[in-house]
């Protein structure tokens, strides 16, 4: 049994002595190490080789890359490759189709860029004209693992989906 | 009115982790916004939010249960700032095996590795230092239980001494859970001492908590995550 408490919670952190670093008054001690970090969210995108394209297509490799002068040279340098249409996201009534690695999707630009303004700018009507039509529609390509994208296009068509593993 | 539906738990890692990534890089703000409400819970910023928290960590993501560096990779790489100090806990945890980890995907960049070794051994010298004042010199007052090992008269001189030094080493955080768990001091002393002893190292284990951010040069407070 405790006779005397004569003590008072203090905060903790006016207990360390000068000899015992806290994170505030250490920050200068970061190692160098720790002050680079110059990555971003960006580096996600890479480029892609434009053999590595299945079949004539419009690269993207950024959403800000869309300028259609870089287009023309990859297209007509691209060689045919094996493509497979996706089994789900190849819609006959498609208006556009996008190729991610060997996977062709084919689905409608409306539904996809709805609330995706960059998705939206890569399916303008100006991009759109100008892609080539392998399949008889505008066919451009996404340097995005299929099955990510096929994650995406899933929650996109899904009408009130929820995202649980069963489903998927 | 969010384009997509509220859901009712965080799906498989791989799955998640793919979903934010294309939100992330295609603009789905209010899908991107979803995903990571989802973690919220499991990756605190508050003390109360981590002390009330019933699912911490990567255990909120559906079986398989990811490794934690691969949650602090997709973290940091998707700018989910908020939750990096709290997933740099958790992959402090694994220990530096798992930290050192080279399996795909779970491999830690060396500014990470770095950042995250450097500010949980920030945290872990603050709570040795913590359990040193507490058990030597917040003067833990006398007590008259005698089958505790803090009552002077029972255990004088060299006995005192090696039970406060059991005592430090307990709370020095020096066990598996890390410097933000609570300790168990078992039989090292009667429940009012033991008591009194936790309601200081809570003290000092909300400090530690206050400075992660700060401690893994992510921010300097939880306010700017």
């Amino acid at each position: 049994m405790v006779t005397e408490v004569a003590v008072e919670i203090a905060t903790p952190i006016a207990f360390v002595p000068g000899n015992l670093p806290t994170a505030g008054t250490e920050t200068d001690l970061t190692p160098s190490i720790l002050q680079g970090d110059t990555r971003s969210s960006s580096e996600t995108f890479v480029n892609i080789p434009a053999t590595a394209l299945s079949s004539p297509t419009l690269s993207i490799s950024t959403v800000s890359d869309l300028a259609l002068t870089e287009f023309g040279e990859e297209i007509s340098h691209s060689e045919e490759q094996t493509t497979a249409r996706h089994d789900t996201f190849y819609f006959d009534d498609g208006n556009v189709e996008i190729v991610c690695g060997a996977t062709v999707f084919r689905v409608h630009s409306t539904i996809i860029s709805f609330s995706s303004p960059k998705l939206r700018d890569a399916l303008s009507p100006t991009t759109l004209l100008s892609a080539p039509m392998p399949e008889g529609c505008p066919r451009i390509a996404l340097v995005d693992n299929a099955d990510d994208f096929a994650v995406l296009l899933r929650v996109i068509y899904t009408p009130g989906y929820v995202l649980m593993r069963s489903a998927l | 009115m969010t384009r997509f539906p509220a859901r009712r738990r965080v799906t498989e890692f791989t799955l998640f982790a793919s979903l934010l990534r294309m939100a992330t890089k295609y603009g789905f703000s209010d899908l991107r916004e979803q995903l990571v409400e989802d973690l919220r819970g499991a990756y605190p910023t508050k003390w109360e939010d981590f002390e009330a928290a019933r699912v911490l960590g990567e255990d909120i993501f559906g079986s398989p249960k990811p490794h934690p560096n691969a949650v602090l990779n997709l973290f940091t790489a998707q700018n989910v700032k908020f939750a990096i100090p709290f997933a740099s806990y958790r992959a402090y945890l694994g220990g530096f095996t798992a930290l050192m980890s080279d399996e795909p995907g779970t491999m830690l960049p060396r500014h990470t590795l770095a950042r995250t070794i450097y500010g949980m051994g920030l945290s872990q010298r603050t709570m040795t230092h913590a359990a040193y004042r507490i058990a030597y010199i917040e003067n833990l007052g006398v007590c008259q239980d005698r089958a505790c090992v803090l009552n002077v008269g029972i255990n004088p001189g060299e006995r005192r001494k090696e039970a406060l030094r059991k005592i430090s080493d307990v709370l020095s955080s020096r066990r598996e859970g890390g410097v933000l768990s609570t300790p168990s001091l078992g039989n090292l002393a009667c429940a009012n001492c033991a008591r009194e002893l936790e309601v200081y190292h809570a003290a000092w284990r909300r400090a530690c908590w206050e400075q992660l951010p700060a401690a893994l040069t992510v921010a300097g407070s939880w306010d700017e995550v």
